[in-house]
């Protein structure tokens, strides 16, 4: 592996950072120069300094192999979110050095979870900048800087293989530039075009931006300490939950529909799963919550819980209400909703509807075969015939993700925390959904967890956001030359 | 220098890849340097503001202390010892001045209050100057006098009248005078609290360049070995080779600066030497 061309390209992704860094020192700027000015400026030049110190000497390569292009993903990742710390620590106020490494992880891996007692004690230029990671997260740091920095040639399409989710890039069958292109155009006009909707049903400017942003990134930042719930809008929770589902789903389908291409949202069997199993929750959800007398009426009820099933299944995390309040049927729906979580291709983290759908036709399959032991069935998702590897790499996944989910929460529970606590906070980080239940419920966060434990939720996140695979190479990195 | 400039983007010059180097390394360090100079600046300036308001709140207290006592040791000279007009004349005069001082005095200290958004810490100390005044006021006026020597006070004398009436005034304004003190103290504490984050901002950003300076560091090192040093060696054993068996120049080097050019003057000396 040459560890020169990976720096490189670490490299190009820290300049991407750089320059949301000096974006946010902008915003800053245009609010009387805040507090997190110099913070921001300071921390963008160290970036930038460091992101550019490799292209003094490494020239650009044409080709990238697969090894590097782990290498130049998960540690893109890494190197991002310890950047990402520096705004915070310069800053200070609540900013620990592991509350900084905290806020940073969830940021780019788009969990949404926070160490913050006050938000809106943070200065604008801060908020901006703790939203602005977690857009660049939305879409993967790696991904961007391909797009925007031009002089990657050859190697674009390689490290678009491993950055996408292993399912969604078999549905790619567009070529890699169309494929940036295509991933950046439906990404930006998103978020411009909820902005513009949030604006208009009652939200400033600054909010808008980034709440836009943390809804197309899927992450679930907040400018207010009560998250949507400030707002209390019904229009406010609509326009938010049509840009969750939009970036939960696979970017390539979209792609299709507006162009009118023949796999669109329409005859996708995914989106379809998706969007069926999001209403039909809801509806139990708020079933329930009416007959427990939660809430008087079926209709306030379903605005809840239809806002709060979104919020969770595209693992952006927004709260209107306490969903520890809620019955036991709702809160083992809504952790169902963490682990299967949007589409493969999206922003969206955790197992994927995707890996669900082949999960149930191979369990089935399975059991007819066990019938009529010499019958031949092929496992088929969206007309297309599913290889044997790609099943045995689904199962692999969700094997992988139960374990993980069991010795996270075996962690949690000993350094002292309730098993309710512990296993949705093990669940949440690894599906990088945000909030949990117990004492990590929708309206609180994860500032009373001990540092062990603020350090284990990073791990988890930053692996579920490398889909599990990705970051598990980085233990074998030593095999790899 | 727009060629020197080019050579060094398109990695045609070692020297010039260098000196940039360093020169941002450089550049980091007074830009790290000059916010830590103006986040201790701040500090400096918070730290003398916080210094100014404590002495100010120290000073007024001070004053409304003088004034009080000169005020009280008038009042024990003129009702508790007595004497003819002539000995009180100055206790008198005195008396009048520590009215007038003690009254301006808490009015600052209410301003002040009022100023930093705290008036509660001083709307008794207002009311209890008031009072221990009018009380002074009505004593030097003579009102207690013509009521002593009238029916309604006749059971009191000036002297129990300083215990009972002036005394417990003079208590409790005391005790108020305290009360700014510790209360305008208190107030200081966000100022405190902002000062150690301030400190912390400026010590912080020295710290992350010292990180980002190893960083740096280690990856100059690792490409000045990968891009320079390296190079140089097999350049140096490839003609150590040549030159003692004959057998063939290295011909792959990849760089494109002046060592790639060091080595194709090689090869073209050994083509002449063919």
């Amino acid at each position: 592996m040459r560890v020169h061309v990976v720096i490189r390209y670490i490299g190009m992704v820290l300049q991407f950072v750089a320059l949301f860094m000096l974006v946010s020192a902008g915003v800053s700027m245009l609010n009387n120069y805040d507090s997190a000015f110099s913070p921001l400026l300071l921390s963008s030049f160290m970036t930038s300094l460091l992101g550019i110190f490799p292209m003094f000497f490494v020239e650009k390569v044409d080709e990238i192999k697969t090894k590097e292009g782990y290498a130049i993903v998960v540690g893109s990742w890494l190197v991002a979110c310890i950047v990402g710390m520096f705004p915070y620590l310069i800053w200070g106020g609540e900013f620990t050095m592991i509350n900084a490494w905290f806020e940073s992880v969830s940021g780019f891996t788009t969990t949404g979870a926070s160490i913050l007692n006050d938000i809106e004690f943070l200065p604008r230029g801060l908020l901006f900048w703790r939203s602005s990671s977690a857009w660049i997260g939305g879409i993967g740091v790696v991904m961007f800087a391909l797009v925007i920095l031009p002089s990657m040639g050859k190697s674009r399409h390689m490290l678009s293989n491993v950055e996408m989710s292993t399912i969604a890039r078999d549905n790619f069958h567009y070529r890699s530039k169309v494929i940036f292109r295509l991933l950046v155009t439906i990404y930006v006009g998103l978020t411009i075009i909820t902005t513009i909707a949030l604006k208009y049903s009652g939200m400033t400017w600054f909010d808008a931006v980034n709440h836009a942003m943390t809804s197309c990134g899927t992450c679930g930042f907040s400018t207010k300490n009560n998250s949507v719930a400030f707002w209390d809008s019904g229009l406010i929770e609509g326009i938010m939950m049509v840009a969750m589902t939009l970036s939960a789903i696979h970017f390539g389908v979209l792609y299709a529909t507006l162009t009118g291409k023949r796999n669109n949202i329409f005859r996708s069997e995914v989106v379809r799963t998706f969007i069926i199993m999001m209403l039909v929750i809801s509806v139990i959800i708020a079933i329930s919550l009416v007959a427990a007398d939660v809430y008087s009426n079926f209709g306030e009820a379903m605005r809840h819980a239809s806002f709060q099933v979104v919020s969770i299944s595209t693992t952006s995390g927004f709260a209107t209400t306490d969903t520890n309040l809620w019955t036991p049927l709702a809160m083992v729906l809504l952790i169902f909703c963490s682990v299967i979580c949007g589409c493969a291709g999206s922003t969206s983290g955790g197992m994927k509807v995707d890996r669900l759908l082949i999960a149930s036709k191979v369990i089935r399959n399975r059991m007819k075969i066990q019938l009529h032991p010499n019958a031949v069935i092929r496992t088929k998702m969206g007309g297309m015939v599913q290889e044997e590897s790609t099943q045995n790499l689904v199962m692999t996944f969700i094997v992988s993700y139960i374990m993980l989910t069991l010795i996270g929460t075996v962690v949690y529970t000993m350094f002292g925390c309730d098993i309710l606590t512990g296993f949705t906070a093990s669940i949440s980080c690894l599906s990088n959904v945000g909030p949990g239940f117990g004492e990590i419920g929708s309206m609180s966060n994860f500032s009373q967890l001990p540092v062990v434990l603020k350090l284990c939720s990073t791990l988890l996140m930053l692996i579920g956001r490398l889909e599990i695979f990705g970051f598990i190479q980085l233990l074998f990195i030593r095999s790899w030359r | 220098m727009l060629k020197r400039v080019v050579d060094i983007f398109t990695l045609k010059s070692i020297k010039g890849r260098v000196q940039l180097a360093f020169a941002s390394i450089i550049l980091l360090l007074v830009f790290s340097g000059a916010l830590s100079l103006f986040e201790l600046e701040r500090v400096s300036h918070d730290t003398e503001e916080i210094l100014l308001q404590s002495k100010m709140s120290t000073d007024l207290a001070r004053e409304m202390v003088t004034a009080l006592n000169e005020q009280n040791d008038a009042m024990i000279e003129m009702a508790v010892i007595g004497g003819n007009i002539v000995d009180i004349a100055p206790y008198y005069k005195g008396c009048v001045a520590s009215i007038e001082h003690l009254s301006n005095t808490a009015l600052r200290a209410h301003e002040r209050m009022v100023e930093i958004g705290s008036p509660e810490i001083t709307d008794s100390l207002m009311l209890y100057t008031a009072r221990i005044n009018d009380l002074t006021n009505r004593y030097i006026n003579g009102d207690v006098h013509r009521a002593i020597f009238s029916d309604s006070l006749a059971h009191i004398t000036p002297h129990s009248w300083y215990v009972e009436c002036y005394k417990p005034e003079y208590v409790n304004l005391s005790k108020q005078i305290t009360k700014f003190m510790t209360g305008s103290e208190s107030t200081l504490g966000p100022d405190v609290n902002s000062l150690s984050l301030t400190a912390r901002r400026a010590v912080t950003p020295v710290f992350l360049s010292l990180v980002v300076m190893i960083v740096v560091t280690l990856m100059f090192y690792y490409f000045i070995y990968h891009y320079l040093i390296k190079p140089v060696m097999r350049i140096n054993h490839s003609l150590g080779e040549y030159l003692r068996y004959r057998s063939p120049f290295d011909k792959d080097i990849a760089c494109r600066d002046e060592i790639k050019s060091l080595h194709d003057r090689i090869m073209i000396l050994i083509a002449k030497l063919k």
